[in-house]
């Protein structure tokens, strides 16, 4: 082997060692980022268990936001901590006093036949007529004002009940009697009826 | 050996290169799956975050029937009877003298008083009724951080927009509401009609009554009964509460009526010219007959009377918007006058529209409606309807302030120096019909004159967190 050929292989071995040193850093860095970002990530995936463990449940009264995206309570504030649970309790039969009362489902269709098509079913007919905005919202005859709430509350037939809070509201261009109807949609026909109101 | 050596340490070190470049790939895989995870792992937590609203639901509507055990009456009429002895006590109360045989009544008072305090309030929660079933303790503990998180993006998520109304180049149809005309109105006199094409006559169910060229005059007059007659272009013949005029060609879009009937009162020179479809419709209800005009929304807003059009380009812009967004939302919602058979009316009570003569002697509205053909104004997935004032007095009005709701938070209160009155006070404007919530007309005309401002800036600066979007 020539001194050449010894010199040269000495300058390979230099560039390797170089090499290799550069190479370990990237290796052992790369490796501590890796492990970071990795411990990041699973402490994200995790963090409910971690940063809520140990503390009281936040509920939707406590959380601000969610009254804020919750429209169907209307703000109300009205938490019975101190309830006892009855866990799986049936309620009573009583059906008449709560509200409830048969909703079918009313389209586009139903409104354009003018509510024609559900004759045969007297409540079905009142109600699409209702949802549909067919019947004519007559103005308070009696010229006395409006009691409150109370005008609707006597009435015992539920949907009746809801005609009444929706005639109500739009009477006074009140969307807040709106929030006490029971039916779903027809609380929602009524809101944007009460706009059309306003906006005239 | 030294060479023997470091080729061993390279090796290890392309050992350890290769774990930790696999290491690397194993995280970005997991994260990957991790988000894919989230998203199906939101629908959940909706779940059952939704759960848990139920199950809160429930417990108020037990909070009523609590109070409505121990503070309510056993029937109406009791209730009835205590309310009457509730309102002669108070009356007694205030006036003892003049109403001392209601003295007696304290007791039954006082119980409905209770009844007003306790029961009242909580009617509202007996809806909640039919969340029973959600009456199970388990549900108490989904009322997690996490689980609200997951369900407000997965709420966001599958909201679907309001704007879904869909039509062609020119939107959806609105029916207008142009004139109404008592029974009288058309006994004695015809309502007359004529085109400049060839047009359809129709019935209520979509018969064909005939076909009659243009320049040609239909006259129809009120008969008995809800009944319309007509007769002049074609054969006479009565019909049942409604009568059509259409194109021939449903993809029309040329098509003129004149509508040559005495007695109708307009707000502009000449509004006796319509694009789309015309119809006479007899409501059982008012017993009266509207003249309506059918025709796609941005031909309607080509007619808006709202504004001359003179004004800067983007001024024109916003008012464009404004008005095509109230006719969608109209479209979508309007009950106001589906007995009379039609969505919005011309008058200013809902947006002035004067049809095709206006647009015609106003071209620059219809430039400023093409420029923003099918925009209208979004609040979040919902329609932000528009309300606007001519002025204001240098503040406009959120609508809680002015009208009680808060259900429509992008109508905050602004300042508007611009839009305000240079002499007329608060009072005084009030008096002439500007509500100031919302849109400031004179606002937003000098903001796009004076300080350049585009359309869309000045949309967002009146309406909170809006946004404009395409619809069709």
């Amino acid at each position: 082997m020539s001194e050449k050929g010894v010199g040269g292989e000495g300058l390979i071995i230099q560039g390797v060692k170089k090499m290799k040193n550069v190479f370990l850093k990237v290796v052992i860095w790369g490796g501590v980022l890796i492990g970071f970002i990795y411990a990041g990530f699973y402490l994200w995936q995790h963090r409910y268990e971690y940063f809520f463990q140990g503390r009281d449940i936040p509920t939707v009264d406590q959380q601000k936001e969610a009254s804020e995206s919750d429209t169907e309570e209307g703000g109300v504030v009205d938490d019975d901590e101190g309830e006892d649970m009855d866990v799986d309790e049936e309620t009573d039969n009583v059906v008449k006093d709560d509200g409830e009362y048969f909703v079918p489902t009313i389209t586009k269709a139903d409104c354009e036949q003018e509510c024609n098509n559900r004759k045969s079913v007297a409540i079905e007919y009142n109600y699409c007529r209702e949802i549909c905005g067919l019947n004519e919202i007559k103005d308070n005859q009696s010229g006395e004002e409006d009691e409150g709430v109370e005008d609707c509350d006597d009435i015992d037939d539920n949907f009746e009940e809801d005609v009444c809070w929706k005639t109500k509201a739009i009477r006074e261009k009140n969307d807040k009697y709106c929030d006490e109807i029971y039916s779903e949609e027809l609380s929602k026909v009524c809101h944007d009826r009460v706009l059309e109101e306003i906006m005239n | 050996m030294i060479f023997l050596k470091d080729v061993n340490k390279m090796f290890l070190s392309g050992i350890l290169l290769i774990l930790a470049v696999s290491g690397g790939f194993f995280c970005l895989s997991k994260f990957a799956l991790a988000i894919e995870d989230e998203d199906k792992g939101d629908a959940v937590l909706y779940e059952k975050y939704e759960k848990y609203r139920k199950y809160e639901k429930y417990k108020k509507y037990k909070k009523y029937k609590k109070y409505k055990k121990k503070y309510g009456f056993s029937s109406s009429s009791q209730r009835r009877e205590y309310k009457q002895a509730y309102k002669n006590y108070k009356k007694y109360k205030k006036q003892p003298s003049k109403y001392r045989q209601y003295a007696g009544l304290k007791k039954k008072y006082k119980r409905y008083k209770k009844y007003r305090k306790y029961v009242r309030p909580y009617k509202k929660y007996k809806k909640y009724r039919k969340y029973r079933k959600y009456n199970k303790k388990r549900y108490a503990k989904y009322g997690t951080w996490e689980n609200k998180e997951g369900w407000l993006r997965h709420k966001n998520k599958k909201q679907q927009t309001e704007a879904d109304l869909g039509g062609g180049n020119l939107g959806p149809n609105i029916t207008v509401g142009l004139f109404r005309f008592s029974k009288d109105d058309l006994r004695g006199s015809a309502f007359r009609v004529r085109a400049n094409k060839e047009y359809l006559i129709r019935d209520i169910d979509g018969r064909e009554l005939g076909r009659v060229s243009a320049d040609t005059e239909t006259r129809v007059k009120y008969s008995k009964g809800g009944k319309l007659k007509i007769n002049g272009s074609i054969e006479e013949v009565i019909v049942d509460r409604e009568v059509r005029f259409e194109a021939i060609d449903s993809n029309e879009t040329e098509q003129i009526f004149e509508v040559v009937s005495p007695g109708i009162i307009c707000y502009s020179d000449n509004c006796n010219f319509y694009r789309g479809e015309l119809k006479l419709r007899y409501s059982p209800e008012s017993k009266k007959i509207w003249l309506i005009n059918n025709l796609p929304l941005e031909q309607y807003v080509w007619g808006m009377g709202e504004i001359t059009g003179s004004g800067d380009k983007d001024y024109n812009d916003v008012m464009t918007t404004a008005y095509r967004t109230y006719g969608y939302w109209k479209i979508k919602y309007s009950t106001k006058y589906a007995s009379e058979g039609f969505k919005v009316n011309a008058t200013p009570g809902n947006q002035l529209y004067f049809g095709y003569s206006w647009e015609d002697r106003h071209q620059r509205i219809k430039e400023a409606a093409q420029r923003t053909r099918g925009k209208i104004v979004m609040y979040e997935d919902r329609i932000a309807i528009v309300p606007y004032s001519s002025w204001t007095d240098g503040r406009t009005r959120s609508w809680k302030e002015r009208w009680g709701s808060d259900n429509y938070p992008w109508c905050q209160s602004v300042k508007d120096d611009y839009g305000k009155h240079p002499s007329k006070k608060t009072k005084q404007l009030e008096a002439e019909g500007n509500h100031m919530v919302g849109l400031s007309a004179h606002g937003a005309l000098h903001l796009a004159d004076e300080k350049d401002w585009d359309y869309e800036k000045i949309l967002k600066y009146y309406l909170k967190d809006i946004k404009i979007k395409g619809v069709y």
